[in-house]
């Protein structure tokens, strides 16, 4: 009987490679041959991959990341001699690859990267290849959050590359180590001036969902799967939106954003902030010495109690375009862009969390740079953003109630209305 | 009533019949605009009726070789010695029925299904991994449905077009006249029909890059091509009008958006249309004044913010009425204000800032348009009202403002769509923002064309964005046909000249 299957097997394996046009035929049972020489014996093949004789490749990087990946492409390129690469780069951010890659897939480049929100609707529109080669390697080789972050169900449809969250920079000149535990402790302090003692970007719900994570209110349920669940309306909801209110009224506050808030620290007009990784080198020269990073401070709500803020935690993958022409290929050069070797090469220039187990690991490492230690200290707070398509639905109700809390629209008063209102847009459909 | 009845009424009675005119016109324009469209639809009606009915007559008429070519293209013409002429028509009819063969029917057939296969997954055993395998795609069913009915179309004609000429060959040679012979036919193309040569090339440029894409982005608001239809993952199908009934029905989400935006973006048009338009006209009747002296510096000193490119002075001013932009900081300096001013972030104050920015960017080239017209207003005009002992106010209301509407009336109207659809002063000044809590993907100062916007490139429900695309353009066009028809420009052309 086995005999039978492997015949009609390898007889089906025939025809499809006969089946195949002339110029791809020789490469392919080229590269066959070679796997079945490196000993590939399960139906899932060798952990190898095979490889045609040329390939081209489309890859879409931040700005900020086009040099350190055309040096990775570059090694990679050396790592499968066999190859002819023809390898283009595009300048897309992690934050437009969804945009960029539904407007119109086919045009998309083939390997890009993608903050992990996105996976929810690049995957229901099916923009994304599932990736089934060494599957088990990368699950096994990447932190579980990570993995949970670029699966959909239990496909794997994205390669983790770094983790992202935010975290507090802080000015040494005003606030002591000792400070910056409690925002209650930063808030009190006088710091002189027209020096604002803490500044975050409130009318974003990147930022200020923390509030309500560290409350206990949860997003799309308890796994931030359920499209249909979110309970910032409930009392510990409630909890933290007067905090956000109390917070807005306070004249030692100031709404920040990016650009704001470079410029406080350039001035040395800012005591503490939340923000991420991508501002650390510009607000470290300008605070030199002074410079301060840690985890988010602890709030005290209401009713007493007293939690360290919370973040959304995020991850930075490279996914590969469905309609690529080269899909070995493609996840050859995803593996390698998200190998350990490379997460090293993000860590050490970029200051990259990595996701890669044996480097997050590497505890000396990670200490040396404060701005990941910070980020893997705030980590045990933080909660894994969405990847639902849902999600994009979140974002702009949670600026509208942010913005109306700093424009004390929101007052004690009507809080619970716009929570009720809040929770009803991000749940909405649209029919 | 007579114009004198009409003034010894009392002012309060003047602007109620004036008001009430105003609304008679509008009613009648509307109910004309209606009536026009059974008008439209029969007229259609009876041109087709007419194709037929000329296609029998020719048929009856037409000797064998015309009545060949109603099947074989071009047949008429190659019996009567005109070869290349025939060729062309039957290589017409070949590449049509190739391109039929090949994708076209298939295409044709799609546009009513947009597609039944899904993408999916197969494992290949040789590589080791799952492969896609394509499914259909919905938008490209969509897009090849509307060109392979337009190629129809176009064969139509071709094909109507040689049948009358194979039977006018027909009665050239009944008559014993000479048959043009290819050459001649070129000539002709050069000489008596030089318009269509020169047509040509734009109008098939407008059909394939204007109405082609056009026609496609109308149909997908009768789709339901939204954020959970995209392809290639996903298809989407014909809804028919379900999406113009969700805009409208003010219960959904969509709909509690869009009567809000619907009724800020018609109170901006008229405050920016107006505002820029009166304000512009006094600054110019101002430096038009006699005892002005300088005009032409001031003049100048008005137009240089024409001379920076109007998105470089809507971000420079989004920076400087920004929460802690330049003017809140000097204010705070100078001890004016104790807070900040949410000249962007205040829904309320957002909407002012926006009407005052624009007046800043339209109010120069108001008074430019003023200006000349002002000089062109002939002087005895003037001398003989103010012998007859009238007001400056009275020769304003009675001579300028007059003489001004004739002439600007279409400037007004063109002014008042361009701000129906005024994208860039909102998308760079506010953003659209501050957002709102109780809008669907929008802001307090979005309009609905940025919402339009903010629908495709936030959100991707495309097909909401076409259905207030659609909306837009019927209001605009309903706008501007009856104000313009109403006009004074339109019915009294020969009034001031």
């Amino acid at each position: 009987m086995k005999k039978i299957l492997a015949v009609i097997m390898s007889l089906s394996m025939l025809l499809a490679a006969t089946a195949c046009s002339n110029d791809s035929n020789s490469s392919k049972s080229e590269s066959k041959s070679d796997s079945q020489n490196s000993g590939g014996t399960s139906n899932t093949g060798s952990d190898e991959y095979q490889l045609k004789e040329s390939a081209s490749l489309k890859v879409w990087a931040s700005q900020e990341d086009q040099e350190i990946v055309k040096e990775m492409v570059e090694s990679f390129k050396k790592k499968y001699p066999d190859t002819t690469w023809n390898i283009e780069f595009g300048v897309v951010s992690e934050a437009d690859a969804k945009s960029e890659v539904l407007k119109d897939t086919e045009a998309a480049a083939d390997v890009f990267a993608f903050a992990s929100d996105q996976l929810g609707e690049l995957q229901s529109a099916g923009a994304l290849y599932k990736i089934t080669k060494n599957k088990d390697r990368i699950i096994a080789d990447n932190i579980d959050a990570s993995i949970n972050a670029s699966k959909v169900g239990d496909d794997l449809y994205a390669y983790p590359s770094s983790s992202d969250t935010y975290f507090m920079y802080y000015d040494k000149k005003y606030l002591s180590d000792e400070d910056v535990k409690s925002l209650e402790t930063i808030l009190s302090k006088n710091l002189g001036g027209d020096v604002v003692n803490f500044s975050f970007d409130m009318d974003n719900g990147w930022y200020n969902a923390g509030f309500f994570f560290a409350a206990g209110a949860k997003l799309f349920g308890d796994d931030g799967t359920d499209p249909t669940k979110c309970d910032f309306n409930n009392e510990k909801g409630l909890l933290a939106a007067k905090y956000l209110i109390s917070l807005a009224n306070n004249s030692k506050f100031k709404l920040t954003d990016d650009d704001i808030t470079k410029a406080d620290f350039a001035d040395r007009k800012l005591g503490a902030t939340i923000s991420g990784s991508w501002n650390a080198e510009d607000i470290k020269k300008s605070l030199g010495d002074d410079f301060g990073v840690t985890k988010l401070p602890t709030v005290t709500f209401e009713d007493g109690t007293t939690t360290n803020l919370g973040s959304m935690a995020n991850f930075k993958l490279i996914g590969i375009n469905s309609q690529t022409k080269s899909p070995m290929e493609a996840m050859a050069l995803a593996d390698y862009l998200t190998s350990y070797e490379c997460q090293k090469i993000r860590f050490e220039k970029r200051s990259f969390a990595p996701t890669n187990k044996e480097l997050a690991g590497d505890k000396d490492a990670l200490s040396s740079n404060p701005v990941v230690a910070a980020a893997a200290e705030q980590a045990q707070y933080a909660t894994l953003q969405s990847t639902i398509p849902q999600m994009g639905n979140f974002w702009t109700p949670a600026e509208a109630f942010g913005a109306a809390i700093v424009n004390k629209e929101i007052t004690v008063d009507n809080v619970q209305e716009r929570l009720d209102k809040l929770v009803e847009s991000i749940l909405s459909t649209l029919t | 009533m007579t114009s004198i009845d009409f003034f010894f009424l009392p002012w309060y009675k003047k602007v109620f019949i004036k008001l009430g005119n105003f609304f008679k016109a509008l009613g009648k324009g509307l109910f004309g605009f209606i009536l026009a469209i059974p008008k439209g639809i029969w007229m259609l009606i009876k041109n087709i009726g007419l194709f037929f009915l000329g296609l029998g007559k020719t048929f009856a008429r037409g000797d064998f070789a015309t009545k060949i070519s109603f099947v074989i293209m071009g047949f008429g013409s190659i019996v009567r010695k005109q070869f290349i002429k025939g060729l062309l028509f039957l290589s017409v009819e070949i590449g049509y029925f190739y391109y039929m063969v090949k994708t076209g029917w298939n295409d044709m057939l799609g546009l009513k299904s947009l597609g039944t296969k899904q993408q999916g997954w197969a494992f290949d055993e040789e590589l080791g991994i799952e492969i896609l395998q394509d499914g259909d795609n919905s938008m490209k069913f969509l897009l090849f449905g509307i060109l392979s009915v337009m190629v129809t179309i176009a064969f139509v004609t071709f094909w109507r077009i040689s049948i009358s000429s194979a039977y006018e060959t027909q009665l050239i040679k009944k008559k014993g006249g000479k048959v043009n012979n290819f050459i001649d036919d070129v000539k002709d193309f050069f000489d008596q029909k030089l318009y269509k040569t020169l047509l040509f090339l734009p109008i098939t440029g407008v059909l394939l890059f204007t109405i082609l894409p056009l026609i496609y982005m109308i149909s997908i608001a009768f789709t339901n091509y939204d954020s959970v239809h995209q392809p290639p993952g996903n298809l989407f199908s014909w809804v028919g009008i379900k999406n113009f009934k969700v805009m409208f029905s003010s219960n959904s989400v969509l709909g509690s958006t869009f009567f809000p935006i619907l009724i800020w973006t018609i109170i901006w048009a008229v405050v920016a249309t107006f505002g820029n338009y009166i304000l512009g006209m006094l600054l110019a009747m101002l430096i038009n004044k006699k005892d002005i002296k300088f005009k032409a510096f001031w003049r100048t000193i008005f137009v240089l913010s024409i001379a920076v490119p109007q998105f470089v002075s809507l971000l420079l001013m989004r920076n400087l009425l920004n929460n802690d932009g330049a003017i809140n900081m000097l204010l705070l300096d100078l001890g004016l204000i104790t807070e900040k001013i949410r000249f962007l972030s205040d829904p309320l104050l957002a909407k002012f800032t926006i009407v005052l920015v624009n007046f800043w960017v339209g109010i120069p080239y108001s008074m430019l348009i003023t200006t000349g017209i002002l000089m062109n207003i002939p002087a005895d005009l003037y001398e003989s009202a103010r012998i007859d002992g009238a007001s400056p106010y009275v020769m304003f209301k009675k001579i300028t403002l007059p003489y001004m509407l004739f002439v600007t009336a279409p400037y007004l109207i063109t002014q008042f769509i361009g701000n129906l659809n005024n994208f860039n002063i909102i998308y760079l000044l506010s953003g659209g923002g501050p957002s709102n809590l109780d809008y669907y993907q929008a802001g307090h100062t979005d309009l609905l064309v940025t919402w339009l916007y903010k629908l495709t490139v936030n959100s991707k429900d495309y097909n909401y964005a076409s259905t207030i695309g659609i909306i837009v353009f019927v209001l605009s066009a309903v706008f501007s046909l009856i104000t313009y028809r109403n006009s004074k420009s339109y019915n009294n052309e020969e009034e001031f000249q």
